[in-house]
């Protein structure tokens, strides 16, 4: 049975965006894409249930990933 | 700077006033002390200088420049400016000249991602921002302190010295008239973010630089849009770098726009670059007509700061005191509150009033709201200037989310400026008394507007010193008026509002008959009293009053107990 996960907070949300950004510079944008598509494993397998990932997978999809990422 | 063949004060819509170095009284005389001298006449200590005269407090205001401001700096005035502008008796030219607004709205490339509406309401008197040029920011904060006639303005004087013995100051100031001695009992150095007297008292601001250049141009052009703010992220007319767009008075437009990593900053100001820049930008933006160019200027982000803003006999105010990135319009809104704070405290000291010690609370209530605007001013210039790639990736993945995912948008807030609660203050001595409430402003907060059944504001009611608002009825009501008196006894300027239904009120007692939203908007009941200082911050409540708490704070709060 899936239990659909209380959605994090914004002010909590505000902490995931400073802690990927310092680990995606602790990273170094060789490995980036890497460590971004190990970071998607890790955190569906550990969400179990709790989260739809197809659903996750189409929303990180729309229309934004289409276009060119600018940072240089 | 200004397009070429312009002089720095030949601007488009501003007549600058040239203003006389006078001959100093000190020049040809013994010198008195003053009261207190004012170095800058900046915003801040223009306010600080008709805070006091407010209370009939005389000072001496000194400045380097022969005018205002060269060009447009601070834009935005927030609410809570405006109950300080309206204190300080200077607000009708702001409310007839600048443009109110609520609205903000976020753009990723080209595209509407976010809008924000600021709180506002039937209650409130006053909109949440307003835009207008610092320039008139001066001149009517200028006018306001010629009319009062308590204000000694003396332009062309710049301090080059200072002596800060611990009975009082002499400054050396340099006039084209020559130079002079002049004696204080308190200096407020108002002197800017590159003050003389900081530096002369070997004092350093602390804190953070951050990465990212925004070149800040202001235009005039006829363009159909409402007042609102309008942030560009990833805009095709400046790729890789935000760009800011907001209205002012006499149709000028503030465009702000950051300049790509690496980019070289003394080409970005060349007047070419600058048009070319903004021509493209206001042709993404839609605009089609004509534009003049009036003014522009280059601007990196810091979180810079003072240990204690006080030394001695010297009091820093506004950016002598702190630097604050511009994102989130705070650094002239927090030293108009830093003005009005030291303002009313000195005010109370000099006129035998208060004690000494009420000086003390100025640090840790300044510091402390500008700790609480690093904290937020820090999170959007990370933002709006991502310091590293992985700042870059992480906004992009918000702001391409932000038109599908609602939770991503709000990144995109830009955290406008807040009045501070000052809830660790020393003159805060019972917040504990918070947790009997479920509705209104804490200990420390800004008082809470209501508008008043005859449509007057609660603001209106509130008097030159302390204020207690209090609900009548209830058990109480009979040491209520032991209590009335024994505050009007400790404050001179002490008045009491009164709520309800009640007979007859004493002599100098506020009525508010009807108050049925107000108490509810209060938490209130028969017995409830708020505890409201001169700058309009809650000293205290008390759901059912407790007399010799309410005593032993209003006592605190004038700089008698230690
Ligand atoms: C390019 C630019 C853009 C800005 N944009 C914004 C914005 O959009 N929003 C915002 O909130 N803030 C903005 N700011 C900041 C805002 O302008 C300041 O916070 C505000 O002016 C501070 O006021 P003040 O009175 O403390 O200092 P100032 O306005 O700097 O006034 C200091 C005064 O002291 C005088 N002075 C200096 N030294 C001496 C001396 N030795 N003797 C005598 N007089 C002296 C100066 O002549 C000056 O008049 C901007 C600043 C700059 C530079």
């Amino acid at each position: 049975m899936s239990h659909p996960a209380e959605p994090r907070s914004f002010e909590a949300m505000e902490l995931v965006y400073e802690q990927l950004a310092a680990a995606l510079d602790r990273v170094g944008p060789d490995d980036e894409v890497l460590f971004l598509t190990r970071l998607a494993m890790v955190m569906a397998h550990r969400a179990g249930a709790a989260i739809d990932l197809a659903a996750c997978i189409e929303a990180a999809q729309g229309e934004g990933a289409r276009r060119p990422v600018a940072a240089s | 700077m200004r397009p070429a063949g312009r002089g720095p004060l030949d601007s488009l819509y501003f007549a600058y006033p040239h203003f006389a170095a006078r001959r100093a009284p000190e020049q040809d005389d013994a010198a008195t002390v003053h009261p207190v001298v004012i170095v800058g006449a900046g915003p801040v200590g223009l306010t600080a200088a008709l805070t006091l005269a407010k209370y009939g407090v005389r000072s001496v205001v000194l400045d380097a420049k022969a005018t205002f401001n060269d060009g447009s700096r601070a834009i935005c005035i927030a609410r809570q400016s405006f109950h300080i502008l309206e204190q300080a008796g200077a607000a009708a030219p702001f409310l007839a000249k600048a443009l109110g607004w609520t609205t903000g709205r976020s753009f990723y490339r080209g595209e509407e991602i976010y809008r924000f509406d600021m709180p506002d309401s039937e209650h409130e008197k006053f909109r949440p921002m307003y835009n207008l040029q610092q320039q008139y920011i001066e001149q009517f904060l200028h006018d306001a302190c010629i009319a009062t006639g308590l204000v000694d303005l003396r332009w062309q004087s710049t301090v080059v010295g200072i002596d800060n013995r611990p009975d009082s100051v002499t400054l050396m100031v340099e006039t084209p008239l020559g130079a002079y001695a002049l004696q204080a009992a308190h200096v407020l150095a108002a002197d800017g973010a590159r003050s003389a007297i900081r530096s002369k008292l070997g004092l350093r601001l602390k804190g953070e630089n951050y990465e990212g250049r925004y070149v800040i141009a202001d235009v005039r052009m006829d363009h159909a849009y409402p007042t609102e703010r309008r942030a560009l992220f990833e805009p095709a007319s400046n790729p890789g770098g935000t760009v800011l767009i907001h209205k002012q008075p006499d149709d000028i437009w503030r465009i702000d726009y950051q300049l790509r990593d690496g980019e070289d900053p003394d080409e970005a100001i060349r007047e070419a670059e600058i048009r070319a820049r903004v021509g493209a930008i206001l042709a993404e933006i839609g605009h089609q007509g004509s534009w003049e160019l009036e003014w522009w200027s280059i601007y990196t982000a810091n979180t810079l700061a003072l240990d204690d803003y006080r030394h001695g006999r010297v009091t820093f105010i506004g950016d002598s005191a702190h630097i604050v990135p511009i994102f989130g319009v705070r650094g002239l809104n927090n030293g108009l509150a830093d003005a009005q704070n030291i303002g009313w405290k000195l005010a109370y000291l000099l006129k035998g009033l208060a004690g000494e010690s009420l000086l003390d609370s100025y640090t840790p209530e300044r510091r402390g709201a500008t700790l609480d605007v690093f904290a937020n001013a820090g999170k959007s210039a990370r933002f709006m200037t991502p310091p590293t790639r992985g700042h870059r990736l992480v906004r992009e993945a918000v702001l391409s989310l932000a038109a599908t995912e609602a939770f991503a948008r709000n990144f995109a807030n830009p955290r406008q400026m807040q009045p501070h609660t000052y809830a660790d203050s020393p003159l805060t001595r019972y917040p504990a008394r918070d947790g009997a409430f479920s509705s209104g402003p804490a200990s420390g907060a800004a008082l809470a507007n209501v508008r008043l059944a005859d449509g007057r504001f609660l603001s209106d009611l509130m008097g030159e010193g302390f204020t207690a608002l209090v609900f009548a009825g209830g058990p109480v009501a009979e040491s209520i008026d032991a209590l009335r008196e024994a505050l009007a006894a400790l404050d001179p300027l002490f008045r009491a509002v009164v709520v309800g239904e009640t007979g007859e009120l004493p002599a100098g007692v506020v009525g508010i008959r009807s108050g049925g939203d107000l108490s509810e908007r209060y938490g209130a009941t028969g017995g409830t009293l708020y505890l409201i200082r001169p700058d309009l911050h809650v000293a205290g409540r008390w759901r059912t009053i407790v007399p010799a708490e309410i005593v032993a704070t209003l006592d605190a709060c004038l700089g008698r107990t230690a």
